[in-house]
């Protein structure tokens, strides 16, 4: 579904992505690790379309949309959310949502699974209230649900969960699994790892600008590079 | 050949008049982060009293003079008053900037009628250097906008308050760690900036008509120049302010003269399509 | 005067304050009370000449329409986008100059001008918006707008061969008859401009309630997150801005006949500010907004017979006193997107 081929990035003179491959399968659900200033925001931002890498290519669904702009990449399918909770603060939910699904994307999920999604996520009792009067938590599905509900397939995650309490992070794990179960591809970007390992079924981690493991999270988390990139930076405690 | 050195001088004349105009707009927006679309008016309003002084008489350096100091603390009002309260909003800056535009152009047409007026030039007559002939008043416009130039670099590079600016420029928490107090220093920057403005003012009064719509002219040109020469760069908005009079220049004589003001236009149009990061540097995002 | 606007400030000031309880809701059907007395009372305006016909009354009128639909299509990039668009006035005093030098070196009509004209204001907006509106932040489009403004003033000053200079051109064309109706009179030209500002008050509403006008919403309150929900922001900016300087143009092809004179003098900055100033007075984005700070600030004066000069001045400081005493700052200005409460059509 999503390919990464030799892509590089600098930033005036410092390279802060060296020759990243990797792919992504439909219905997988991945977690993007590494210590601070690993490049994963970099990352994510070169494949939102954010950032356009200096070198490398993307490929979403086979087709190559290096340097292509978000809302381009929005309607092929790729969806992201934002750190920190980042909705349209004086809008209702209702109106979040909708100005998310105007734009439809080629294959987009039928109203019928949409509606299912946001069920689950559990925002019904909500839709006339004001985006920013939600609870942090919630607003966080918030995100989640305007991504979703521009019929994207893939979703990136970034920081989903930083700052939430323990219980809102539980609701925020069975959620995203929830997701992935009924067919939605998700990576997730994030510092915690605890919540990332308990979530993912394959972690790709990043270390100074550079793919250094991909696997299954506990054999991820024992590899010696792995441990090594963690203690040498400070990235071991989680939020 | 003649005619190409009298076109450059004519250009740089003038070059040096946006020049002075912009080295205030460019240090406000770019230290202080305040869109103040109001500093035409301190041109005009530099004009007029230019006007006043030397309609009661008094010679024309000292109605520059006055129209200077003045202005300097036309700025410093508006920087307390006003602006000091929208910092960290440059939108809401701009609005204000709107408002006062409005009040200062009307209360000046109002109170000075929109009839134009006139200041007889400190000089007159033309010199002539070779086979050249040059306006000595013109002469003289350019002579002073470059002191003024040289004068403010100079004060740049020796003065306390110069080398504080400076440092304001590279970091302002720096500066504010070292012990440079951030809001003197941009209230100063206001009213150096006005200041310049005021005497810009006085030079334009000494060559084209004072109207209390004039402020509207140089201030597009001042923001065009501080946009492209780099904000808070001094040496930038120098070197855009004489290109941009040469560009006029050489255009209206060669191309078209009804368009002169166009040109600045064109540049500026241009320089937005080809920048990626737009004219302000690194902070805009493209969407 | 000085009154009215003060209650209509502070009422706009605390509802914009998030709602809760009793007491706000009282408010804020005081709120929905004056935005419907406004529409009323231009609902009266725009009627009495019809009533009763006198020349100042039906001057009155047409004057406040123009000026009116001014303000609603400003709305529409300013107060739906969230743009700073400094050259209103420019485009206002385009369609005039364009319609009219289309009449008289082409050889067309008062009808057969209005296409053309649109067409070369909506080519311009373009050119000027989509460079400067690829940038967040909206500064590089303020900016350049401004510019802009004073470019086109500058060259109809300039062009003497064209646009007769500073001095401007005189107008002795009246638009033609149609559907039998002389649209030439003074009560005629009064119904093109009132056509003119129902014209733009429904295509304002249209894109209010379209999924257009969501997206604008949305670019307005954050234009990153629109963009990663794929809205094409630039592309819909530059969209509301054309349409925007488009209906101005319109206007102003009307209002060449209507005063018989074009100049220079009808694109100067201040005009363009003073669009904008009617527009914070009377409340961005909201739908009756621009209609309230048009009434008070085209109609009262002149029915008190206030100089412009200190009209403009009374704005100017207007408009000083509420960006920087209203609470929350400039996003405070822009009319609240949604009612919370009954529902009211906004």
């Amino acid at each position: 579904m999503l390919r990464l081929e030799g892509i590089s990035h600098r930033f005036g003179g410092l390279e802060v992505l060296r020759n990243i491959d990797f792919s992504v399968s439909e219905r997988e659900l991945i977690g993007l690790i590494g210590p601070n200033g690993a490049g994963k925001t970099t990352l994510f931002n070169v494949i939102t379309g954010f950032v356009h890498p200096f070198a490398g290519k993307v490929h979403l669904r086979g087709k190559d949309v290096t340097g292509y702009p978000a809302h381009r990449l929005v309607r092929l399918g790729l969806a992201r959310t934002f750190q920190g909770a980042r909705v349209f603060a004086n809008m209702s939910i209702a109106e979040c949502l909708a100005v998310a699904r105007r734009k439809r994307a080629a294959d987009a999920m039928r109203a019928a699974e949409l509606d299912e999604i946001l069920g689950l996520l559990d925002l019904e009792k909500y839709m006339s209230d004001q985006a920013s009067s939600l609870p942090s938590g919630l607003i966080r599905l918030l995100g989640i649900a305007m991504a979703l509900s521009t019929g994207a397939r893939l979703l990136l995650l970034d920081e989903p969960a930083a700052g939430l309490s323990a219980e809102e992070t539980e609701v925020l794990q069975r959620s995203i699994r929830r997701l992935n179960q009924i067919g939605v591809t998700i990576v997730v970007v994030d510092h915690n790892l605890q919540f990332v390992m308990g979530l993912v079924s394959r972690a790709i981690v990043l270390d100074a600008g550079r793919l250094i493991a991909d696997g299954p999270p506990h054999a991820v988390t024992a590899e010696p590079h792995v441990i090594e990139a963690y203690i040498g930076g400070s990235d071991l405690a989680e939020d | 050949m003649l005619d190409f050195v009298q076109t450059s001088i004519d250009g740089l004349m003038v070059g040096g008049l946006y020049a002075t105009v912009a080295l205030g707009i460019t240090l406000v927006f770019g230290l202080v982060g305040i869109l103040n679309f109001a500093h035409g008016q301190s041109v005009m309003l530099g004009a007029y009293v230019t006007f006043f002084v030397v309609s009661a008489g008094y010679p024309f350096w000292l109605g520059a003079l006055f129209a200077a100091i003045a202005m300097g603390l036309f700025g410093a009002l508006l920087e307390r008053a006003v602006f000091r309260r929208t910092l960290g909003d440059p939108l809401a800056g701009l609005a204000v900037s709107l408002g006062i535009i409005m009040i200062v152009e009307n209360l000046a047409a109002a109170a000075f009628s929109p009839d134009p007026r006139f200041v007889d030039p400190p000089v007159s007559g033309s010199v002539q250097i070779g086979p050249l002939i040059l306006s000595s008043q013109r002469l003289l416009v350019l002579f002073v906008s470059v002191v003024l130039i040289g004068g403010f670099n100079l004060f740049l590079q020796r003065a306390t308050l110069g080398k504080a600016i400076r440092a304001m420029a590279q970091s302002r928490e720096g500066a504010a760690l070292v012990g440079v107090r951030v809001p003197m220093i941009s209230r100063a920057i206001f009213t150096i900036g006005s200041a310049l403005a005021g005497a810009a003012g006085a030079l334009y009064a000494s060559l084209f008509a004072i109207t209390p719509y004039m402020g509207a002219t140089p201030l597009t040109k001042g923001f065009i120049l501080a946009a492209l020469g780099g904000l808070g760069s001094v040496p930038g908005a120098i070197a855009a302010g004489f290109l941009l009079g040469l560009a006029e220049s050489f255009g209206s004589r060669y191309l078209s003269a009804s368009f002169r003001d166009g040109y600045g236009f064109i540049i500026l149009i241009f320089a937005l399509l080809f920048l990626p990061t737009g004219l302000f540097g690194a902070g805009k995002a493209r969407v | 005067m000085t009154g009215k606007v003060d209650d209509l400030g502070r009422a706009a000031a605390v509802v914009r304050e998030p709602v809760r309880g009793g007491a706000s809701q009282k408010i804020l059907t005081l709120f929905s009370l004056v935005q419907f007395a406004g529409l009323l009372l231009l609902g009266l305006l725009l009627l009495a000449p019809l009533l009763y016909g006198s020349r100042y009354v039906v001057y009155l009128g047409t004057l406040l329409a123009l000026q009116a639909t001014l303000a609603v299509s400003l709305n529409i990039v300013m107060g739906y986008a969230g743009q700073f668009a400094l050259a209103h006035a420019a485009f206002y005093g385009f369609g005039a100059y364009a319609s009219a030098i289309f009449i008289r070196d082409y050889d067309m009509t008062f009808w057969s001008s209005l296409p053309p004209t649109a067409c070369l204001a909506a080519a311009l907006a373009a050119a000027v918006g989509y460079p400067s509106m690829r940038f967040t932040g909206g500064i590089h489009f303020a900016l350049i707008t401004f510019a802009f403004g004073e470019l086109l003033r500058l060259v109809a000053a300039n062009l003497h061969g064209l646009t007769g200079g500073p001095q401007g051109m005189q107008l002795s064309y009246a638009p033609v008859p149609v559907l039998g109706i002389d649209f030439g009179s003074a009560r005629g030209m009064y119904y093109l401009a009132a056509g003119v500002l129902a014209l733009s008050m429904i295509i304002a509403k249209l894109i209010r309630r379209s999924g257009f006008g969501r997206s604008l919403l949305a670019i307005r309150e954050d234009e990153v997150l629109a963009a990663s929900l794929g809205i094409d922001v630039t592309a819909h900016k530059v969209a509301a801005f054309s349409i925007a300087s488009v209906i101005a143009a319109m206007a102003g092809a009307v209002y060449g006949p209507f005063v018989g004179f074009v100049s220079p003098e009808m694109m100067s900055a201040s005009d363009s500010i003073s669009v904008v100033g009617m527009l914070i007075v009377g409340g961005i984005g909201t739908t009756s907004g621009p209609i309230i700070g048009t009434l008070v600030f085209v109609g009262l004066p002149e029915l008190l017979r206030v100089a412009k000069l200190y009209r403009l001045v009374v704005l100017g400081l207007i408009i000083v006193v509420t960006v920087l005493f209203v609470p929350k700052g400039l996003a405070g200005l822009f009319g609240r997107m949604i009612p919370t409460g009954p529902q009211r059509g906004r």
